[in-house]
């Protein structure tokens, strides 16, 4: 595979990237609030009389983020008496790494440092490899 | 040796990678690969990235790792899934978007701690049942003692709970 081609890859490894996890994080926000109205009596049928759809649509759209669109966002959040809010962070403006191992401490052999996933910087999905003690890796999170 | 050793271990060597996604949000669940999952995975040839994509299999490995919601309801639709044994204790994690689906095979180190031990397209797999998925799940087992020869995949019995500890849903894991 030539350079071109991996570049190409690798830009739409990012837009996959950001369309799958914005739209996972708006299935996960909708889910929430229907969890609540579902424990307060709501049924998938008053959603879909809401929206003038099948109930097999709602069922589907509840049950997983696969086919969401804008609209399926949009659509259940109206229909789920909510309003939604939009907040897109800067990654750039600080260390986005300092608090980012909560999880993983106890399991940290030394201090690590972030890699990018092959090598490129700047691509949006990143690894972690292990590396010995440096004065230069310093990593600071809680228990 | 606790297995938590071991990883640490193994991650020191390079023989296992974390997975750490870029985000403001601190890590609420693990994610290992294998030399074998990494491979598939930094191969922009492999059938996984080509059919399925690397952004999507990344996605779903982050929202495991950032603790975003396990989902699951009581018929088929779900995030993670217990492979039906034999061999026991092997799991996937379902990549659905892509007109190709992908199927992640994992096994548990520890509660919220999965090992990714390889990943194949749902195509490639075919029916349930079939010598591929066999050959799969075999080949997840063998990586796993590859990395783990002292230690068993993490057993919880049949509570989805049990092995995700937070915010998931209660589906059952039962075969």
């Amino acid at each position: 595979m030539t350079s071109q081609s991996n570049a190409k890859q690798e830009r739409k490894a990012a837009a996959d990237y950001g369309f799958a996890r914005t739209r996972d994080l708006a299935f996960d926000a909708v889910n929430v609030l229907w969890r609540k109205r579902k424990s307060a009596g709501m049924k998938k049928t008053d959603i879909a009389e809401k929206l003038g759809r099948d109930p097999a649509w709602v069922n589907r759209a509840l049950r997983g983020p696969g086919n969401w669109t804008l609209r399926t966002f949009g659509e259940l959040v109206e229909a789920l008496d909510g309003e939604m809010e939009i907040i897109v962070h800067d990654l750039t403006e600080s260390s986005v790494t300092s608090a980012n191992y909560d999880a993983y401490l106890e399991y940290t052999p030394a201090v690590s440092k972030i890699v990018p996933i092959f090598g490129q910087a700047n691509t949006v999905p990143l690894m972690v490899k292990a590396k010995p003690i440096t004065n230069d890796t310093v990593l600071s999170g809680t228990k | 040796m606790s297995i938590i050793t071991h990883i640490a271990e193994l991650e020191a060597d390079g023989k296992l990678r974390r997975f750490t996604p870029r985000s403001r949000r601190p890590c609420r669940r693990r994610l290992y690969l294998s030399p074998v999952a990494s491979a598939l995975l930094d191969n922009p040839s492999s059938p996984i990235n080509l059919l399925v994509g690397r952004g999507y299999v990344e996605a779903s490995f982050t929202r495991w790792v950032l603790g975003d919601r396990v989902y699951g309801d009581q018929r088929k639709a779900r995030f993670l899934a217990r492979l039906c044994p034999p061999p026991p204790e092997v799991w996937e994690i379902r990549v659905t978007e892509p007109v190709i689906q992908g199927r992640i095979f994992a096994r548990f180190a520890e509660a919220d701690t999965l090992v990714i031990t390889g990943a194949h397209t749902r195509s490639y797999l075919g029916a349930k049942g079939s010598r591929e998925w066999k050959r799969a799940m075999d080949d997840s087992v063998a990586t796993w003692q590859q990395l783990f020869p002292e230690h068993l995949p993490f057993e919880c019995g049949d509570d989805i709970h049990c092995y995700v500890t937070e915010n998931c849903d209660d589906f059952p894991i039962k075969c």
